[in-house]
């Protein structure tokens, strides 16, 4: 599916996926996983790069998820740092609540960068030129990847094989982000690449169906966007979880109650007490079968 | 960044899923991971794995894990 120059490393939910990209000036990471994974990401890097240099590390967005481990990286390998040209601010301000980070119980190593990219604007990465294209608005800033002569997407958060993140400026009031998203959607629809590398999960090749299930989600965001609301509650109490790996049951209520972006998004949307935000929590995401209820803890179910 | 709930994880029809349970941290005595009990190389090696490799790669990390206590 994807020349021999480009490695992904599939990573789960909690890292994304980092891409390893090869050529003559050298070897370029795009996104660095986790914080709290960062170890993993070094030694899977260690081992890919096989005596290699890193040469540079390119992120499509800013993220916990995608920059967590840009210190230990840069520590590790005295790599150029690239960043989206809009994240710039945040990084230098570092934002905890455009970031996305302390505002929802994530965390990341804050880092500094070297320089940074535009949409429009053309990078070389491994053996490949690769046009940075626009992807709102999970994140307002997010870019993508694209090569024209392999017709290959690294597409970030943007799309994912079945979804794609949670267009968080809509929640906060910003009322172009469906729009934009959609957008973005009709950027890779046109583009029609022959494989898409996403932030999370398998490359895939399957491009049309994937844009099919992901329209299908937005189509019904676009017709009660408190249905995303409650999909964005649900998504971060799975991360925390991840995080965590457990979480006393008793506890969820504070702890809804204690997070910023939980209590941003239920202001805005579903004005539930805590004790009933938990509780709809813990029935719906059982039912999802995307946690288990065990010993009094909630624990995630398996999320690869 | 996004988690969506187990259901809607991320997997092509008929794709092997990785056996990523998000815990990601090496064993430095079993050179495991702690999570899914894959090697570094098979970690690294999942996404250009085949099928079949896959399979495989699932079956000896299923192997590899603790007896049930």
């Amino acid at each position: 599916m994807l020349p021999a120059s480009i490695q992904v490393l599939q990573r789960g939910w909690l890292s994304s996926n980092g891409i390893l990209l090869a050529g003559r000036e050298g070897v370029t990471l795009v996104d660095s996983g986790y914080g709290d994974h960062a170890p993993q990401t070094l030694a899977l890097l260690d081992h890919a790069l096989a005596g290699r240099p890193l040469a540079r590390l390119v992120n499509t967005h800013c993220h916990s998820d995608h920059i967590g481990g840009n210190r230990a990286v840069q520590a590790r390998h005295g790599c150029r740092t690239t960043i989206p040209a809009g994240e710039a601010p945040l990084i230098d301000a570092w934002d905890e609540e455009a970031l996305i980070l302390g505002f929802a119980d994530q965390r990341a190593e804050r880092f500094g960068y070297d320089d940074t990219l535009a949409a429009g604007e053309v990078v070389r990465m491994g053996e490949h030129e690769w046009q940075a294209i626009a992807a709102p608005a999970h994140d307002p800033h997010a870019l993508m990847f694209w090569s024209p002569e392999e017709r290959v997407l690294i597409a970030g958060d943007a799309l994912w094989e079945d979804g794609f993140g949670v267009i968080f400026p809509a929640l906060f009031g910003d009322t172009h982000a469906l729009a934009q998203t959609r957008a973005t959607l009709d950027t890779i629809a046109r583009l029609a690449p022959r494989a898409v590398i996403p932030g999370h999960g398998a490359a895939f090749d399957r491009v049309v169906p994937a844009l099919e299930r992901a329209y299908g989600r937005l189509e019904g965001f676009e017709r009660d966007l408190s249905r995303h609301a409650r999909h964005a509650v649900k998504v971060m109490i799975v991360f925390a979880l991840l995080q965590k790996r457990r979480m006393p049951i008793a506890t969820l209520p504070a702890y809804c109650a204690s997070i910023g972006i939980l209590q941003r998004i239920n202001r805005e949307f579903l004005g539930l007490t805590p004790e009933a935000m938990a509780a709809w929590l813990v029935e719906d995401l059982v039912r999802a079968r995307a946690v288990a209820q065990e010993d009094g803890d909630l624990v995630p179910l398996i999320a690869a | 960044m996004s988690a969506p709930p187990a259901a809607a994880a991320p997997r092509g029809r008929g794709d092997v899923p990785s056996p990523c349970i998000n815990v990601c941290r090496m064993n430095d005595a079993t050179g495991l991971c702690e999570g899914c009990f894959r090697t570094l190389d098979e970690i690294a090696g999942w996404s250009g794995y085949t099928r079949a490799e896959k399979l495989a790669a699932r079956a000896r990390a299923e192997a590899r894990k603790p007896a049930a206590r």
